[in-house]
């Protein structure tokens, strides 16, 4: 599975991230609309931390990147392939 | 925002804080560095100069829930290098710390609403989310820290090296023998890891500790289970006090837990002040006495200016509160009185004049003149039922 659909999928567990097409999904402010609460973020961190074996560091956290679905795909896609190099 | 919300102070020799009083946000400036922010204030262009500036930012409600709340870098000798802009660049870093105009007032004043989530940075929040947002920030976990602020790491005593041990415990360690009888049925609510419930109950009373967090629970029975009885209650919520008998206790005890009745650290927390008064109400004896002790309403939080011997503040808010997080005044008093609990004795708490301790010299004095806790003693005024 791509980590695109995978991320998505994750965020889907309790709630749709609204829009119609991937593009409107990755664009989403997903905290701001309640696709997850403040618990479910700290649990997706872990859980992505866990299963692709890296750290977000404090500036990934407080970046704007960080509150949409693309951003945050892009910044985990980061970090793995740090690990990797 | 308003140029008014905004004030310089010096801190040291050519070394000037500038800071925006509402938003918490500063630079540090050289004399240079003041006379070119305030021609750009004024609405004129300061010259092709470089200016220096030095990032002293920094959250210090980290240090502690009862430490310095001022958010800067005091002393100057900390501050280091600092960098060298040109005028663009000063500009826009004192726009980036609310020290200059960037939007309309109204859009200013927006942002002092709640945020609306974890990430929210636009949104300063109250005190509880600036706080929550740190932690998760700096990957702390929230219910460590906030035993941490207040017990050492043995969780058997209060840390003496923070307003806790000096004002807090100070005053209690004096409070409980002067209050306490042998055999008087006590209720401490909101126990926590039962260090207050211990020391009632070396004072000879009959002591029961209730918490609604089985964690907490778990630590105080293995320290004092031996002469305290635990149990875990759902304070505040309808029922959840309903296993402690009418009229049983002589004295219940509170401390640092009401405020959060009035604005949670969980904005979907659902307890509530009048089912928890109305419950105090139909547990104490008729004699009964209802001791809150609670962070100040007008201190706490106020940031620390001044020297360290002669310290003063600057209030920049009370009775409308964005950041703050504690009742006002009149809001303890009346709702104690309209759940049939008079006051008897309000003490704003001190450090005892002869404290000698490993606290700083500015704690000290500044919780000497602008207390940070106050204790609230309140009775019935009309009977049960």
């Amino acid at each position: 599975m791509d980590l695109k659909k995978d991320v998505i999928a994750y965020l889907e567990q309790s709630r749709p991230v609204p829009g119609e097409s991937e593009e409107e999904k990755l664009a989403c402010h997903y905290l701001d609309v309640g696709v997850i609460d403040s618990m479910g973020i700290v649990r997706l961190i872990a859980d992505m931390e866990e299963k692709h074996g890296f750290q977000f560091t404090e500036d990934d956290l407080q970046s704007f990147e960080f509150q949409t679905v693309g951003g945050l795909i892009s910044i985990i896609e980061k970090r793995i392939h740090d690990g990797q190099v | 925002m308003n140029l008014q919300d905004v004030i310089a102070h010096p801190v040291a020799p050519e070394r000037w804080l500038l800071l925006n009083v509402f938003t918490k946000t500063c630079v540090g400036l050289n004399g240079q560095g003041l006379a070119a922010y305030s021609l750009l204030s004024a609405g004129q262009e300061p010259g092709p100069e470089k200016q220096h500036l030095w990032d002293i930012e920094r959250f210090s409600n980290m240090d502690g829930l009862m430490a310095d709340p001022s958010r800067f870098k005091r002393d100057a000798n900390e501050w280091g290098d600092g960098r060298v802009l040109a005028p663009e660049e000063f500009k826009q870093e004192l726009r980036d710390h609310l020290l200059l105009p960037t939007q309309s007032e109204s859009d200013y004043l927006e942002r002092f609403g709640n945020k609306k989530s974890l990430l929210d940075r636009t949104h300063f929040g109250n005190f509880h989310q600036q706080v929550g947002q740190e932690l998760f920030f700096r990957r702390i976990d929230p219910g460590k820290w906030w035993v941490e602020q207040k017990f050492a790491a043995d969780r058997k005593t209060v840390r003496t090296d923070n307003l806790y041990g000096a004002v807090q415990a100070e005053f209690l360690k004096r409070y409980f023998p002067d209050r306490l009888r042998p055999g008087m049925d006590v209720i401490d609510l909101g126990c926590g890891i039962g260090l207050y419930s211990g020391q009632m109950a070396d004072c000879g009373a009959n002591v029961t500790g209730l918490d609604p967090d089985e964690k907490y629970l778990a630590i105080a029975r293995e320290q004092y289970g031996d002469r305290v009885r635990f149990q875990r209650c759902d304070i505040g919520k309808p029922g959840g006090l309903d296993a402690i008998p009418d009229e049983s206790a002589d004295l219940i005890f509170m401390s640092d837990a009401l405020l959060f009745y009035y604005v949670p650290v969980n904005p979907k927390e659902t307890a509530s002040l009048d089912v928890l008064l109305s419950d105090i109400h139909r547990i104490l004896k008729p004699s009964g006495v209802f001791a809150s002790m609670e962070p100040h309403s007008v201190f706490w939080l106020a940031p620390w200016f001044g020297s360290p011997r002669r310290p003063f503040t600057l209030l920049t808010e009370y009775a409308q509160k964005f950041f703050g997080v504690t009742p006002t005044l009149e809001r303890i008093v009346n709702d104690l009185g309209k759940n049939g609990l008079a006051v008897s004795h309000m003490e704003e708490v001190k450090p005892p004049p002869d404290l000698q301790g490993p606290i700083g010299e500015r704690d000290l004095h500044f919780a000497r003149n602008f207390p940070v806790w106050h204790i609230f003693e309140s009775r019935k005024s009309w009977p049960s039922g």
